[in-house]
């Protein structure tokens, strides 16, 4: 039905370097990327929307069965402890930090549920031909939560925690880690599956557009959500302009995003030395505590000839968090002084910044399922330190900031949209 | 969808149906069905091993946790506790527990089940290993109907599964060092244990329940005795000091032992749930196999009493054939007349009469009063005798005296009596007071004055030069000088006797003495486990990451 008129075609802003392009005509399965960054701009599937939803229901009935099911248990001198996937987030709660708790759970649970079952909510009617009501606000629901769906992290924290556990006691597998396995499986299915732009464009396609003047190009704002180029009047800009499709606020640019920027990587920066001096575990045995620091926890795992193990925790915990801190800090200097340099290295590096990011977390499970599964009374208990808070807040942050930051900014300084 | 009409009328033919291509499912769809199959049967599975729920009720929670606590027989785990919670009066706690299916048909009414928790006992510290592994609840299936509530008990059982074996009563008068868990011995081996006591319902005693595992059970029979074997038995008595132990277990924690007379052996195991006196000592229960007792008079005029004690022995040719069961003072209130009568048993058994075996008791008491009657005409007297220097003790002698005045056995009271000799240390002292009369009438003055006269006309001989030279002319004194050295070796004889009693006191208690050698192996055991407790806590106290990444060794 759509008619494309000569000269008029839907356009496209690429998210990261801002360059604004005519939406190709692009055979299926094949990826729609930026000529100037690289950044990908949409994926081309017509099954895609079939897929997630199929994905995604999978992952939905794995999830309730790894929440159900015994997920470890471990054995130390007979004493048989048996943990669910609650379980970690539960001791942590327990021994008095329940902000760790918290975030424990959110991660590991809630999130990954919510994104299960927003995207379910859209996909299913779509799927059918139809759409639901409140569709684009879902829709919105899940680009705002996915960032904090950490499930795979939390695997990694498992296997941690197993190799480092596994002198002290015998662990056994419950069913519910195969199951939680086979939900990450799915999920990470269902998101290469998941072509936003796809979703939307069902909900309400774009519309084609003339291709504008170029000095008209700044009045065409893309929507941070779901990407709509729209047109925005001059007179309107200084007050809040709405996207006509998903609601989300137009900006130009992220709003404010330098100073939040900023504000983030100095708190996390300072947070980043408790977090490395104080315990993040302190093993309480006959009354007497025995403190461990996250460079305790890697030296623990080099000395018991873990080193892949070691390398990998090394690289989480210590490497990641200091190269956000030390990448934004560098992007955010090069923006200030308006360096031309290599954006697209740059921005190549945003990218990584922003996704290895979650990773830092594995400590914060290791804690969790540690302190669940040796409960030992008087001879042994683990207590979250300070350290474990400390650290939470500097992994949370780092992403926050790498959320605000707007690497748009770098071409920007760098005058190559001037247009 | 709307289809622009094409331009030519073609009204009057009818419109052919449009239906969409019906397509099957993708094969993707395969993966939510089997990740949904997957997940009934697990859920189906869980549902299906779903055992029975039940409940206990116990007096405290100690040690309990939800989820944690296992119910364990054996220590193989049957169960998981669900919930601790508080009975709606407050006054127990119940357990909800949640069993193993296989286990189901085993919950009967007389199931029982306590908390297992390190705990110090007669017999020892036991559940040490709870300490690690945490507080279970330990079980033992029992008969009955099928039940799923119960009620714990406070304190562990003594067996703590099913054993074998018979149960009999013991009946005492006190409890004493004996507890729950104390052995019962037999012939120094282990071969049952206390299983609890309780106060007699008239409050006049104890009973004991004794538990012997099979097959030892047929060691048990009628004529059984059991005594109270805890501690060491030590007396002195007029045969000197006896020390009896059963094993160093039994010395610290208590413990019974029994044994059969041999000419019982042949008979019966008794039936379960017999009762048995439980004597205090070896030496009572010895006492207790001659039942028999007939009871003799014996009144020593005007001797000391002091040393015989109630229970010193009546000796027969130096073999005890009785003992003294009463020694009183009686006053005749009219004649003031002091009497100081004995009561001695006399236990006909003890006298082994040819033939016993095939004795009745009547006809063994007869014989026992015939003889006695006539040894008394023949001249049996009772004698008192020294029974040991050191103590002062005494006992009654009984002896021929074939020179006593002629007597009878008085049998005219309610209690015959046996006429008595004087003691030897008495006929000793008649002897002395009649030599000492002997020598009051001695004229000793005139033998003084005689003497003095004597010595002067002999002062005089000796210093007359003819007694001088008789004097040198002396040569014989060897002899008496050989008689002298002789009484001196007997002397030193006697005394390396002595030194050899010390040495034998001292082995009692001297370094290769059993009772030595058991307590210093006890100490050393005792101290090795100590210290294994200790290096365990000081490991964990200055190592407590060996929790995390195990012991040193464990590294690869
Ligand atoms: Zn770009
Ligand atoms: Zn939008």
């Amino acid at each position: 039905m759509n008619l494309v008129h000569a000269g008029k075609r839907p356009l496209i802003r690429c998210q990261e370097c801002d360059e604004l392009f005519v939406v190709p005509d692009a055979p299926d399965k094949t990826t729609v990327k930026c000529a100037r960054c690289g950044a990908v701009l949409y994926k081309r599937n017509t099954r895609s929307i079939a897929n997630a939803f199929i994905f995604n229901l999978t992952a939905l009935i794995l999830l309730l069965l790894a929440n159900s099911f015994p997920f470890l248990s471990m054995s130390i001198e007979g004493s048989v402890q048996t943990s669910k996937l609650i379980s970690g987030a539960l001791a942590v709660y327990r021994q008095g930090m329940w902000e760790v708790g918290l975030l424990v759970l959110l991660v590991m649970i809630v999130v990954p549920l919510a994104k299960i079952l927003t995207n379910l909510y859209v996909l299913a009617p779509l799927h059918f031909g139809r759409r639901a009501p409140f569709a684009e606000q879902a829709a919105r629901l899940v680009e705002l939560i996915s960032p904090w769906s950490m499930a795979e992290v939390f695997l990694l924290g498992v296997l941690v925690t197993c190799v480092k556990l596994a002198d002290l006691g015998t662990i056994k597998v419950g069913v519910a880690l195969f199951c939680f396995v086979a939900m990450i499986v799915a999920m990470a299915a269902g998101d290469a599956a998941n072509e936003p732009r796809e979703v939307w464009e069902r909900l309400e396609r774009s519309r084609p557009q003339p291709l504008p003047d170029p000095r008209e190009r700044k009045r065409l704002l893309s929507c941070h959500v779901c990407h709509l180029v729209c047109r925005v009047d001059p007179h309107t800009e200084d007050e809040s302009a709405f996207c006509p499709r998903c609601g989300a606020t137009l900006h130009q640019r992220k709003p404010d995003s330098l100073n939040r920027t900023w504000a983030l990587v100095i708190a996390a920066a300072i947070l980043y030395i408790p977090a490395n001096v104080y315990p993040v575990m302190t093993v309480v045995s006959f009354g007497k505590p025995f403190v461990n620091t996250i460079l305790g926890g890697v030296q623990e795992l080099i000395s018991s000839g873990m080193w892949p193990l070691a390398v990998l925790v090394f690289f989480a915990s210590i490497t990641v968090p200091m190269l956000k801190l030390v990448g934004l800090i560098f992007l955010l200097i090069s923006i200030h002084r308006r360096s031309r340099w290599r954006p697209a290295d740059r921005t190549r590096l945003y990218r990584i910044i922003d996704a290895v990011g979650r990773w830092s977390m594995v400590d914060i499970f290791v804690l969790a399922i540690t302190a669940a599964l040796v409960q030992m009374g008087s001879i042994a208990t683990i207590v979250p330190g300070v350290g474990a808070m400390a650290f939470a807040s500097v992994v949370v942050l780092t992403i926050f900031a790498a959320m605000s930051f707007d690497p748009r900014l770098i071409w920007d300084a760098a005058g190559a949209n001037r247009d | 969808m709307t289809e622009e009409k094409p331009a030519v009328s073609q009204d009057d033919l009818p419109q052919a149906a449009i239906v969409e291509k019906r397509r099957l499912p993708s094969i993707v769809w395969l993966i939510p069905l089997v990740a949904f199959l997957i997940g009934v049967w697990l859920v189906y599975k869980t549902y299906s091993e779903k055992g029975p729920t039940i409940t206990i009720a116990f007096e405290t929670a100690s040690g309990l946790e939800v989820g944690k606590t296992r119910i364990k027989y054996r220590d193989v785990d049957l169960g998981l506790v669900d919930s601790v919670d508080l009975s709606k009066d407050l006054s127990r706690v119940v357990v909800t527990a949640e069993m193993r299916k296989e286990i189901a048909d085993q919950l009967r009414e007389g199931t029982t089940f306590w908390i297992v928790e390190p705990r110090l006992t007669a017999s020892g510290v036991s559940g040490l290993g709870t300490l690690v592994s945490g507080t279970y609840i330990a079980m033992r299936p029992g008969p009955g109907k099928a039940a799923r509530k119960f009620t714990g008990l406070t304190e562990p059982p003594v067996l703590t599964v099913d054993v074998p074996g018979s149960r009999y009563k013991l009946h005492a008068s006190k409890v004493g060092s004996i507890s729950a868990g104390s052995g019962i011995y037999y012939r120094g081996i282990q071969v049952g244990q206390v299983l609890g006591y309780s106060l007699d319902d008239d409050g006049r005693g104890v009973t004991f329940t004794a538990f012997i595992a099979a097959p030892h059970d047929k060691l048990v029979r009628d004529r059984s005795r059991f005594w109270n074997a805890s501690g060491v038995d030590m007396s002195l008595t007029s045969s000197g000091v006896t020390v009896r132990t059963e094993s160093l277990q039994s010395v610290l924690t208590g413990g019974i032992a029994f044994d059969t007379a041999r000419e019982f052996s042949h008979t019966e195991q008794s039936p379960e749930g017999k009762g048995f006196p439980l004597y205090e000592s070896f030496s009572q229960a010895e006492e207790a196999g001659f039942h028999l007792r007939r009871p003799f008079l014996i009144y020593f005029n005007g001797q000391s009493l002091s040393g015989l004690d109630v229970g010193a022995p009546v000796l027969f040719y130096g073999i005890k054939v009785g003992q003294v069961s009463d020694v009183r003072i009686m006053i005749d209130p009219k004649t003031g007349l002091i009497k100081v009568p004995v009561t001695v048993e006399m236990e006909p058994q003890r006298l082994n009469f040819t033939g016993a075996f095939s004795m009745t008791e009547a006809e063994m008491e007869s014989l026992h009063w015939k003889y006695m009657k006539e040894w008394v005409h023949k001249g049996l007297r009772a004698q008192l005798q020294s029974g040991n220097l050191l103590t002062g003790q005494q006992v009654i002698a009984l002896k021929f005296f074939p020179k006593a005045a002629p007597a009878e056995l008085d049998t005219s009271g309610k209690i015959p009596v046996i006429p008595s000799e004087p003691s030897e240390f008495k006929e000793l002292s008649t002897q002395a007071s009649n030599f000492l009369a002997k020598l009051e009438s001695l004229p000793l003055q005139e033998l003084i004055n005689d003497l003095r006269h004597t010595i002067q006309s002999t002062d005089r001989l000796i210093n007359s030069k003819s007694v001088k030279d008789a004097v040198t002319s002396l040569k014989e004194v060897g002899p008496l000088l050989d008689s002298l050295k002789a009484t001196s070796d007997t002397a030193r004889k006697t005394l390396a006797k002595a030194e050899t009693v010390m040495t034998d006191a001292d082995r009692m208690v001297g370094e290769d003495s059993q009772l030595r050698y058991g307590l210093v192996q006890m100490i050393k055991e005792l101290t090795d486990t100590s210290r294994a407790v200790r290096t365990l806590a000081d490991t964990l106290q200055r190592h407590p990451e060996a929790l995390i990444r195990g012991k040193e060794g464990s590294k690869k």
